[in-house]
């Protein structure tokens, strides 16, 4: 049975979190769907650069709110979403884009550990091959099978 | 033995070295999209005399520009760092007071010596996006043609004016 007690602590826990549900988002407003799509999309793309690993859809950072600002300007000003990403990655680099662009350091980091597993699969079936191979030729194989 | 056996030795030998290098890293220093890029030409307001201020002004030297905040703690720290630099050298700073208030900002200058040639102010942040700023302090180093050549995240001390700051401006009487 909870108490009246308890059931205050509790009310005043889960007040603590009411704030939090309002801070993130100001309400803009579009004149079309499509410009609000694109908005709710480009913003989902962009990383936040103070918080990481957030993007700055779901941020409650200033800079990230700043950065959605820029964005509804310039869906209202109809730059296409390759233009405003071009903007925002000209200015804070590949950092905040949640998809970067292959370039070598990017190349790297994907094709290393597949280049890495193709090589190592290579080297233990020519281990094993070999290991076979070896068994047939040694001379104490021969004389098993001389024997039967 | 040979040296094909030691091969998965020296491999894995590499692969230390590199995990060790990136322990040393700081995933959160986001690298500077504008390096080697002409800085943003946008003409910015002084905070003291609301006269115009733009990067082109600067033409012909190299200079820095702190980028603070009065309500930043790391701003402080750096400060006295700043003060030493600019009596120990003859380089220009120039202060972004970034996301600030006026008063708050002139109060904060007023009540320490002032390292910057001249402030500019950026009230709302929005210069601060061409200059790809997402925090304080940062400190940008300028090249005489106007070139961005170097951005340091975070607060100066004195290791980072030996080793980033000093050489850079030094480059320029040779």
């Amino acid at each position: 049975m909870m108490t009246p007690a308890m059931k205050l602590i509790i009310t005043f826990m889960l007040a603590a979190f009411l704030p939090m549900s309002f801070a993130a988002q100001s309400v803009y407003s579009f004149t079309s769907a499509t410009q609000e799509q694109q908005y709710y999309q480009l913003i989902k793309e962009f990383r936040c650069l103070v918080c990481q690993n957030q993007n700055i859809a779901d941020s409650d950072a200033i800079l990230a709110q700043d950065l959605r600002a820029k964005t509804y300007e310039m869906v209202m000003e109809n730059y296409s979403s390759q233009e405003i990403t071009h903007f925002m990655n000209d200015r804070y680099g590949d950092f905040i884009l949640y998809s970067p662009p292959i370039t070598f350091e990017t190349a790297t980091l994907w094709l290393s550990p597949m280049l890495l597993l193709i090589f190592s699969i290579a080297l233990f079936i020519n281990k094993v091959v070999r290991s076979k191979y070896n068994k047939k030729q040694s001379p104490l194989n021969k004389k098993a099978q001389l024997k039967s | 033995m040979t040296i094909k056996s030691l091969l998965p030795l020296a491999f894995f030998m590499l692969l230390l070295l590199v995990f060790l290098i990136s322990l040393d890293r700081n995933p959160k220093t986001v690298p500077s999209a504008l390096i080697n890029q002409a800085a943003p030409q946008q003409v910015m307001p002084e905070l003291l005399s609301a006269q115009p201020f733009s990067p082109k002004d600067m033409l012909g030297q190299r200079w820095l520009m702190n980028v603070w905040s009065s309500w930043c703690q790391a701003c402080k720290q750096e400060h006295d760092d700043l003060v030493t630099l600019s009596s120990m050298t003859d380089v220009d700073i120039i202060g972004y007071n970034y996301k600030d208030k006026t008063e708050l900002a002139s109060k904060w200058l007023s009540q320490r010596d002032n390292p910057y040639l001249k402030t500019i102010e950026d009230t709302t942040g929005q210069f601060g996006l061409d200059w790809g700023i997402y925090g304080v302090p940062e400190t940008f180093l300028i090249d005489e043609f106007g070139i961005i050549r170097g951005k340091h995240i975070g607060p100066i001390d004195q290791t980072v004016i030996n080793t980033v700051i000093l050489p850079f401006i030094r480059k320029e009487a040779e």
